[in-house]
């Protein structure tokens, strides 16, 4: 092969190699026309899928040692990001209780995904949560939601709103206004097929 | 009835784990996380090394999560955090012993791995194998990885421009001996 003058179209390989990684843009006619480089761009892009293949054909055959993903999580958990405190109204002067930020978007989230086919994405509490139990604050719940892709999607927001209003009125002490439901993304039944069973190991 | 996270999408898991939910983030890293320890064999050739890093990379990755600007593309975004810490690692290995010294002939050699693999992945295997080092770790990194030719400039501390070359070398190479093996 001719590698300075692919095809007689003046590119060279080099030039090809570039802009298949420029995604092919701005479009170049001479290369774009020609059945030679059309020929050589698409070889590249198959080694670069079957670069991949070999990466992934490694990760099967070399699972990870037990208690890797022990680590990390017990690393991960040590750094849970808890958020501003709220206070619950005073019971007694001496006491004061308070939930974190972090533990109510958990609640939101926990009371969303109880929903038959809800899975709650992004959690959003704008307001001032820390004045929640001092005036009737004008707080905004927003939610966004995956929907399993055969429940009907107005319904399932609807329960996931009541859900998340039941449990912020019964076990936080904010008052909220409204709980705004967006519905960005569906999901199927199946496990993805890029999923991996478990390898979590209960002896670390 | 709860949803398993196992069916959400990268986005989803991406954007719970950033809202600090680490049932979210451990979803995303069961399903990434073999194909992350390979992509860091391929650069370090270390179990040990590999396991070490992605754990490190994933910790990093935890702590940043608020900027990953598309969750969509979690997958690549933790690619090149892995990538960048292989680098930062093999940086400080390199000062210690040579690196050649780390290569480790069962990874593309083992019966087990030439048995189960397309006879297409197994010339791959062998040709990159041939491949001069300072191709191979650009290679990985844009074939893999999916890092830019920025992303891999910056971090093994080389131009752009050699990036490309080394790149469309590797390139040519590979197209050349693929084409034996036909």
């Amino acid at each position: 092969m001719q590698h300075d003058d692919i095809g007689g179209s003046g590119y060279s390989l080099d030039d090809l190699s570039a802009y298949l990684d420029r995604g092919r843009q701005p479009a170049i006619g001479a290369i774009d026309g020609n059945a030679e480089c059309q020929a050589v761009l698409d070889s590249l892009e198959r080694l670069g899928a079957l670069s991949r293949e070999l990466v992934e054909e490694d990760a099967g055959e070399n699972p990870a040692p037990s208690g890797w993903l022990d680590r990390v999580m017990t690393v991960v958990a040590g750094e849970l990001k808890a958020g501003k405190d709220i206070p619950f109204p005073p019971l007694d002067e001496r006491a004061g209780v308070t939930i974190t930020e972090g533990a109510v978007r958990e609640l939101i989230r926990a009371a969303g995904d109880a929903v038959p086919g809800a899975l709650v994405g992004r959690v959003r509490l704008e307001g001032d949560v820390t004045a929640a139990d001092t005036v009737d604050a004008a707080l905004t719940v927003s939610v966004t939601l995956s929907v399993l892709a055969d429940r009907p999607i107005a319904l399932v927001a609807d329960e996931v709103r009541e859900a998340v209003s039941i449990a912020l009125e019964r076990r936080t002490p904010l008052r909220v206004d409204r709980i705004d439901i967006t519905v960005d993304d569906v999901h199927l039944p199946v496990i993805p097929a890029a999923a991996e069973p478990s390898e979590r190991s209960d002896d670390e | 009835m709860r949803e398993p996270l196992d069916t959400a999408s990268d986005a989803l898991l991406a954007t719970r784990a950033a809202d600090g939910d680490a049932r979210a983030f451990e979803a995303l890293v069961r399903r990434h996380g073999p194909f992350l320890r390979a992509f860091a064999l391929r650069l370090l050739r270390s179990n040990a090394d590999a396991d070490d890093v992605v754990q490190e990379a994933l910790i990093t990755a935890w702590q940043k999560l608020d900027m990953l600007a598309d969750p969509s593309k979690a997958r690549s975004w933790l690619a090149t955090i892995v990538s960048r810490t292989a680098t930062d690692r093999m940086r400080s290995a390199r000062r210690t012993e040579p690196i050649e010294a780390l290569e480790l002939p069962s990874l593309d050699a083992g019966p087990e791995a030439s048995a189960m693999a397309s006879s297409r992945v197994r010339a791959l295997r062998a040709v990159l194998a041939e491949l001069p080092e300072e191709q191979r770790e650009v290679w990985w990194r844009k074939e893999v990885g999916a890092l830019s030719y920025d992303e891999i400039a910056e971090q093994l501390e080389i131009p752009v421009s050699t990036v490309r070359g080394r790149l469309a070398r590797a390139r040519q190479f590979v197209l050349e001996r693929m084409e034996e093996w036909r």
